[in-house]
């Protein structure tokens, strides 16, 4: 255990230079974006009202109050959420390739430490888990800053005050990395770690029989998406039916998920054990 | 510990973050508008089964809820499990899959379906297929669970001439003696002349031998839907009474300009019962209904101890008349008051359940400024039992509109 934490520490140090101007780039483009979604409302509702003789009423009535989805939907929100994701995405493969091709060979050392293999395997998957939920815990951070700097330059009349609960539950694609309940969301990142566990497998199957590898990591992943998905394929698409109650469903669901992550461990402890190569 | 301590601070802060959004997340549905029954005359018993199902919409969100006497329950503030269905399951059929788990496996959820007694479980049934590209692929699902011996008989039928038709729907299904009848309207729409015709089916199956028996049309009316109006076949089954009898209901409906009633919109519907027929299932005979000419009664909503039961919106009122439909005459009418602007005659077919000779109606509202009237009606003695309105506390703050509307009311088991 100790020597997981110890690992689990280095990995996370390495990262977290990159990590934190990841944390930054989100921060900055997301703030810019909303007072320039917040401002130009204000200078619109002002040029409306000051200088075209609307009345403040009317100028709601005609385009409606500002709320924090003015900035959301933007390219200044959306877009550093996009670059955030796929950062993260990236790291899952350059967590591992790192070690092999970077200017040591890393990955040497790493083998060789006087601890079980699979504890390289877990603290990187731990990393990457670390890590996105504590990207999403930083724009649910984020998201209480939006709405503070909405009422410092909207003001009450001409606003829509929304709680963080409630922009999480109204925009589609913040309900996806923040879900609604907490059930949603052991659910939601069980099966980001098992997404992890499988592609560290595939990665782990390239490194050890290389283009063969490839072709085998690839097959890996689709057997285990096919396998993932098909309780519902075969009550749903299939069948057309549904002949297990959702409850049964889910118990089955989580069975294929144990079954998946069990199956991933194993042969990644095999490979990393027996086939891995330097 | 100063060597980790960026490995403790990414997990404390994430912990807490998580940990807080998620305790908070709890209480998103007490900000809320919440529902009740607000009674202006008339007995609480009468409304002590009732649930209302309904949706509320704003410009940020859109949830579902059920109202009953106790108050208003948001679906997300049910159960995980029932969270994942992705919508309210009919009361009916949730008490089904309770108690009849596996007999229940596979069946369509919609309780016209079913057909029960202290006897047996039947459901007959005209599934989807998704995979099927053709009609002749299309069957009939039938199963009867004899509660006695908790035996199942189950099988599968092709339907006759399927592919004649563009749309099967079941509508009913009664059980007696080892005998399945089935009540559907198959329609059959033709592009060129834009005709649609329709028939009323009565599919009856001999449960022990796995046979259809007999294919009887009702009905055949074929229609053309124009500028001035429309055409529209009704079925009721009747509520409860000794004779399985089904109702079946020809009318057309004129769109016509508002007389200036400011209640009223631009245009009116007018509905005109052209034919009825009483069709008997266990004896097969067939009756015309003779309905009462040059008065205005509205249209038929339940059929109860063969009474038809009519309903009309005129005036902010709502009036309820019953046809005895041997004795050719009207009988006795009640006139009730309603809350709601916007309530349409048809409103009663859409928004109102009858159960063992008990009218619900709770038509939907348009936005919070006027919501739902709720009216109970006990149709053998046309009595009004209980007359209230849908009360909203906690409105939103910011004054942003909400569109709030209220389907299918239900009754608890």
């Amino acid at each position: 255990m100790k020597n997981f934490f110890k690992l689990l520490n280095f990995e996370i140090n390495r990262f977290m230079k990159l990590y934190v101007v990841l944390l930054v780039t989100v921060f900055v483009l997301q703030i810019i974006g909303t007072i320039i979604a917040a401002k130009g409302y204000m200078r619109m509702a002002n040029n409306a009202v000051l200088q075209g003789g609307m009345s403040q009423l009317e100028f709601i009535e005609t385009y409606e109050k500002f709320s924090i989805s003015n900035a959301l939907y933007s390219v200044w929100f959306l877009g550093p959420i996009a670059i955030g994701v796929t950062a993260l995405l990236f790291y899952v493969f350059f967590i591992w390739y790192r070690d092999w091709f970077a200017k040591n060979t890393f990955i040497y050392r790493l083998l060789m430490l006087p601890t079980t293999r699979m504890n390289i395997f877990f603290t990187k998957a731990t990393t990457i888990m670390l890590t996105v939920l504590g990207l999403v815990a930083f724009q649910i951070v984020l998201l209480v800053l939006h709405n503070n700097i909405i009422k410092w330059i909207v003001p009450k009349v001409y606003r829509i005050d929304l709680s963080i609960i409630e922009i999480a539950n109204a925009f589609e694609y913040l309900s996806i990395i923040i879900p609604n309940g907490f059930a949603e969301f052991v659910i939601a990142y069980g099966l980001g770690f098992s997404f992890v566990v499988v592609i560290f497998t595939a990665i782990l199957m390239e490194r050890s029989f290389k283009l063969k590898g490839i072709i085998l990591g690839l097959a890996y992943i689709s057997a285990s998406c096919l396998l993932f998905l098909s309780p519902y394929s075969i009550q749903y698409l299939i069948t057309g039916k549904a002949y297990l109650y959702p409850e049964e469903l889910f118990i089955v669901q989580i069975g294929i998920w144990i079954i998946s992550v069990t199956v991933s461990l194993i042969v990644s402890r095999y490979l990393l054990k027996n086939k891995v190569t330097v | 510990m100063k060597k980790y301590g960026k490995l403790i601070a990414l997990v404390i802060f994430t912990a807490v973050i998580f940990g807080v959004f998620y305790v908070n997340a709890k209480t998103l549905t007490s900000t809320l508008p919440q529902f009740s029954f607000h009674k202006l005359e008339g007995n609480d018993q009468a409304v002590e089964s009732l649930v209302v199902n309904g949706d509320i919409f704003s410009s940020i969100y859109g949830e579902s809820f059920q109202i009953d006497q106790e108050g208003t329950k948001y679906r997300r503030d049910k159960s995980f499990i029932h969270r994942s269905v992705g919508y309210y399951r009919p009361i009916e059929i949730e008490r089904l899959q309770n108690e009849y788990r596996n007999f229940m496996r596979g069946k369509e959820e919609d309780p016209n379906a079913f057909f029960e007694n202290d006897d047996v479980l039947a459901y007959g049934s005209t599934p989807y297929d998704f995979w099927s590209f053709s009609f002749d692929n299309f069957t009939f699902e039938i199963a009867v669970l004899d509660k006695h011996t908790n035996k199942t008989t189950s099988f599968s039928l092709p339907i006759p001439n399927r592919k004649d038709f563009w749309y099967i729907e079941p509508y009913g299904v009664k059980f007696k003696d080892d005998t399945l009848s089935m009540v559907t309207m198959n329609s059959i729409y033709d592009e060129l002349s834009e005709e649609e015709n329709t028939q009323v089916h009565i599919y009856t199956f001999d449960t022990k031998k796995k046979q259809l028996i007999n294919d009887e049309v009702i009905i055949d009316l074929t229609s053309r839907n124009s500028e001035v109006g429309y055409s529209s076949i009704d079925l009721m089954l009747n509520d409860k009474t000794d004779e399985d009898q089904l109702i079946v209901l020809h009318s057309f409906t004129s769109y016509m300009e508002s007389s200036g009633n400011e209640i009223v919109d631009e245009y009116t519907e007018v509905v005109e019962m052209k034919e009825a027929i009483k069709y008997n299932f266990e004896t097969g005979e067939k009756e015309e209904i003779v309905l009462p000419k040059d008065e205005d009664i509205g249209i038929p909503f339940a059929f109860v101890d063969n009474t038809l039961y009519f309903a009309k919106v005129a005036n902010k009122n709502l009036t309820i008349i019953g046809y005895d439909s041997d004795g050719k005459k009207l009988k006795n009418n009640l006139d009730i008051p309603l809350i709601n602007k916007y309530v349409s005659t048809s409103d009663i077919i859409y928004q109102g359940l009858v159960k063992d000779s008990v009218l619900y109606f709770v038509p939907s509202s348009i936005d919070y400024d006027e919501l739902g009237s709720i009216i109970v009606v006990d149709l053998k003695s046309l009595t009004l039992s209980y007359s209230g309105q849908i009360a909203i506390s906690n409105p939103p703050e910011n004054g942003e509109w909400l569109d709030i509307y209220f389907n299918n009311p239900e009754l608890k088991n």
